[in-house]
């Protein structure tokens, strides 16, 4: 991989190591600013001081060297007595001037320069009165040889003091201080270099792992959105597609977030090992990644990919467990027809479609194609339409209710109940309530649709209840969502008033749908039951259930479904089946009733079987509630005059 | 280094010492004219050789300028008077010089130090021959002394114009030399 390295500059850029850094940094700077304020504490004399210095020892020792030249000429032929006397008063304001002056006072606090030069100006002093003499008189050889003598003395003095204050003594103490300082503001300086240099190269780095890091996810190590969105170049001829693990709602349950991010990581390794070097992967969102499988060929071997996600299977140990963990795919494939150029968004939508396709269906791969697009669209659009419905706007979508009558198995002709049906309409295209159903618990809105019907049914009946004293009973389908706690207070407040009665009200639930959490529909079951509604199981025999366990879901009411109807007249071994279905679960001391009886003949064949109701476009189709109550007034008109009849 | 190898040295060129100066001396009284150094002060051009020799009294007499101030060089303050070397140098030649004429500064231990006339115009030196009234001795570093207004100017009181203090004052050369 391309960032394989990119851990280290992680570890590198890690909170632990800059702050580290920074540490290191402070100190540092506390090490330096002491090392200059000893540098400052040290430097009692200034560069100033000492030059200075050096230059009136330099005069001192000039102007003695003067005094000396006319020492000698004296008393000889080219003696000048006014230039002597001269160069002794130059001498002597040199002596006042050392021990006087500010400027000299570095100097004098020297070695032990103060009492020195004293003590050379107390000899000095001495020549004044032989050299006056000398200066009005010629003088006498003994004079001047005691002059002279004396001041061989006082210039060795001088010549001595000069060197050793230029040359050793405390001005090469301070010297040396001068030089150590010296080098410890190079040491700074090259430190300081240093450092700066250190610092920059540091900055590089970060610049560029911050930028990457812009395009990496920090936990897989793989790039991420961001990158998807500014940097990845999505060729057409790429194959997009989008991948997760199966079930992962179930295993994000169980497990906490740092198991999680572990599973998560090793999901982006195993995929990184099994894609092409040139392909991408990215991960888009917490556990959804994205393969882009370079340069695919126009007709991709689907075969190849499903192969592909079947490797990808492992199995993850956890807690001494191990969970086996798939993977499901969609693929938004590669594009040769010369098609326009899309934005990943829209491909990552098919891919997405193709993906929620596969997981509906069971698959751990499917491909986009234009027809599943389309579903997908005529859902969005019903969907739309949908929610405005539910929030009473009125849209291109109708949805209404038909009710299609039951007939009691004992006298035929006499209607025990209906079932209430949904049917729907968008724009002079029928939707199968199925689907209309599917979508609503697809997209969270199970319950408003329950209700939404619930509603309507308990709306269209009252009259039929509350006027005509119907004594049958209606059988609605409960959806799925509707099978929750807070179902008996939904009944109460939306379908149940004192014209409809609980006893005349019947709930279908299909077999799989009270099997997807048994424990918890069961007691949903028992209270709903308690307040005097019948259950009825529909679509019996489709299901995945035993019957042991549909003992246990004490239901009143099982309704055979159709397939097991159809052709008993002509094949005699359905025939046969299905007196068997009826002869075995009637021993369940449920009523049966029978779907989907088409002709006279099925009717008479489930009746004879034992069945307690029928139901079919025989008898009567779906009718709208006008139609309903109409055929209710037919029939109570009949039954009295039967009444009249038998009475009179 | 060994401290007294210097001393030695001295010691040995000590009887050499006086021919070879007295030749010097002879050569230099030859050519140049007698004079006692140490009592007046010699202007000169090094185009035109001396303009003019100026006894103390002479300075004394021009137009003075009294400047109070302390100096490294004394404790305390004191006081100086004498005319402005602007106006004494003026004086001399008959014009006020360039701005930028160089100004040479010579004392009787030959110290020298350059300059130029516009500097010593505006730092108002002037040329003192008594302080607190009195005439200096040699030994007193007259007696003739350069002072600047230390304590009224605090922005001359640092080591760039001090050098420009000059005691012992011999010599004043006007002018670059050719």
């Amino acid at each position: 991989m391309i960032w394989s390295h990119s851990s280290v500059l992680h570890r590198l850029f890690s909170h632990k190591v800059t702050v580290a850094l920074f540490v290191f940094l402070g100190m540092l700077l506390i090490f330096s600013s002491y090392l200059s304020l000893n540098i400052r504490e040290s430097k009692r004399m200034s560069i100033q001081d000492i030059r200075l210095a050096s230059w009136n020892l330099t005069q001192f020792r000039t102007e003695a060297e003067m005094f000396d030249k006319y020492l000698m000429l004296a008393g000889s032929e080219i003696a000048n007595p006014a230039l002597l006397t001269l160069s002794y008063e130059i001498l002597w304001s040199r002596f006042s001037y050392l021990l006087n002056s500010a400027e000299t006072a570095a100097l004098r606090s020297l070695n032990s320069n103060t009492v020195r030069i004293t003590d050379i100006n107390s000899q000095f002093k001495q020549l004044s009165q032989p050299i006056f003499d000398m200066a009005n008189n010629s003088p006498n050889a003994s004079t001047l040889e005691s002059a002279r003598e004396v001041w061989a003395n006082i210039y060795m003095d001088i010549n001595q003091l000069v060197i050793e204050n230029l040359v050793g003594g405390d001005s090469d103490i301070i010297l040396d201080q001068f030089d150590t300082d010296l080098d410890k503001f190079r040491f700074i300086k090259k430190l300081t270099i240093i450092l700066s240099f250190g610092g920059f190269l540091y900055l590089i780095f970060m610049f560029n792992f911050l930028r990457k890091q812009l395009l990496l996810d920090p936990l897989t190590r793989t790039f991420n959105l961001n990158y998807l969105n500014n940097k990845a170049i999505i060729k057409e001829s790429d194959s997009y597609i989008v991948i997760r693990i199966n079930n992962s709602q179930h295993i994000l349950k169980k497990y906490s977030g740092g198991d999680i991010d572990t599973l998560i990581q090793l999901c982006a390794k195993r995929i990184t090992e099994h894609i092409y070097e040139e392909d991408l992967l990215i991960h888009v969102s917490y556990g959804e990644f994205v393969i882009l499988k370079k340069h695919s060929s126009s007709n991709i071997n689907e075969a190849v990919l499903v192969d592909l996600i079947k490797k990808l299977q492992f199995d993850w140990s956890i807690d001494s467990a191990t969970i086996p963990i798939q993977f499901v795919a969609g693929m938004d494939p590669a594009i040769h027809e010369g098609k326009a150029i899309q934005h990943w968004r829209e491909r990552h939508d098919r891919a997405l479609k193709a993906l929620s396709y596969a997981i509906d269906e069971g698959f751990i791969f499917y491909a986009s194609n234009d027809e599943l697009i389309d579903a997908f669209d005529i859902e969005k659009n019903i969907l739309r339409e949908l929610v405005q419905l539910l929030r009473h706007n009125t849209g291109e979508l109708k949805l209404w209710l038909v009710y299609q009558p039951i007939m009691s198995a004992m006298f035929s002709t006499q209607v025990a109940g209906a079932e209430v049906l949904l049917r729907g309409r968008l724009n002079d295209v029928i939707i199968p309530p199925n689907e209309i159903v599917d979508i609503c618990e697809h997209h969270g809105l199970g319950k408003e649709l329950g209700v939404w019907i619930l509603r309507k049914a308990a709306l269209e009946s009252e009259y039929l209840f509350s006027e005509m004293n119907f004594d049958g009973f209606l059988s609605i389908n409960l959806n799925p969502s509707l099978i929750c706690e807070q179902l008996p207070e939904i009944l109460t407040t939306h379908l149940l008033s004192k014209h409809i009665p609980a006893r005349q009200v019947c709930l279908e639930i299909t077999e799989d749908n009270a099997a997807i959490d048994f424990e918890r529909t069961l007691p949903i079951i028992q209270k709903v039951r308690n307040m005097g509604i019948k259950f009825a199981l529909d679509d019996f025999g489709t299901g995945h259930s035993s019957l042991a366990y549909l003992q246990r879901l004490k239901i009143d009411k099982l309704k055979i479904d159709r397939c097991f109807v159809t052709d008993i007249e002509t094949d005699a071994s359905k025939n046969q089946f299905l007196a068997e279905i009826i002869g075995m679960t009637k021993r369940m001391d449920v009523e049966i009733i029978v779907e989907g009886i088409e002709n006279r003949e099925q009717g008479l064949l489930a009746m004879q079987h034992g069945a307690d109701y029928v139901q079919g476009f025989c008898y009567y189709r779906p009718l709208e509630m006008g139609f309903f109550t109409y055929l209710m007034m037919i029939e109570q008109g009949h039954e009295k005059s039967i009444q009249e009849l038998t009475t009179g | 280094m060994n401290n007294l190898t210097p001393v030695r040295r001295y010691k040995r060129s000590y009887a050499a010492f006086p021919a070879t100066l007295g030749v010097l001396l002879v050569i230099y009284s030859s050519f140049v004219e007698a004079r006692t150094p140490g009592v007046d002060l010699q202007i000169s051009q090094p185009t035109t050789g001396l303009l003019k020799v100026w006894a103390l009294n002479e300075i004394e007499a021009q137009p003075q300028r009294r400047i109070v101030t302390s100096s490294p060089y004394f404790s305390g303050t004191a006081t100086f008077d004498g005319p402005l070397m602007a106006d004494l140098l003026t004086a001399t030649l008959g014009a006020e010089p360039k701005a930028s004429t160089t100004i040479k500064l010579v004392a009787l231990n030959n110290y020298v130090v350059e300059t130029t006339f516009s500097k010593l115009k505006n730092y108002d030196a002037i040329m003192a021959t008594k302080k607190n009234d009195s005439r200096m001795l040699i030994r007193e570093r007259g007696p003739l002394w350069v002072i600047l207004p230390l304590t009224d100017r605090p922005n001359l009181d640092s080591a760039d114009f001090h050098r420009l203090i000059i005691w012992q004052l011999s010599d004043i050369i006007v002018g670059e030399s050719q």
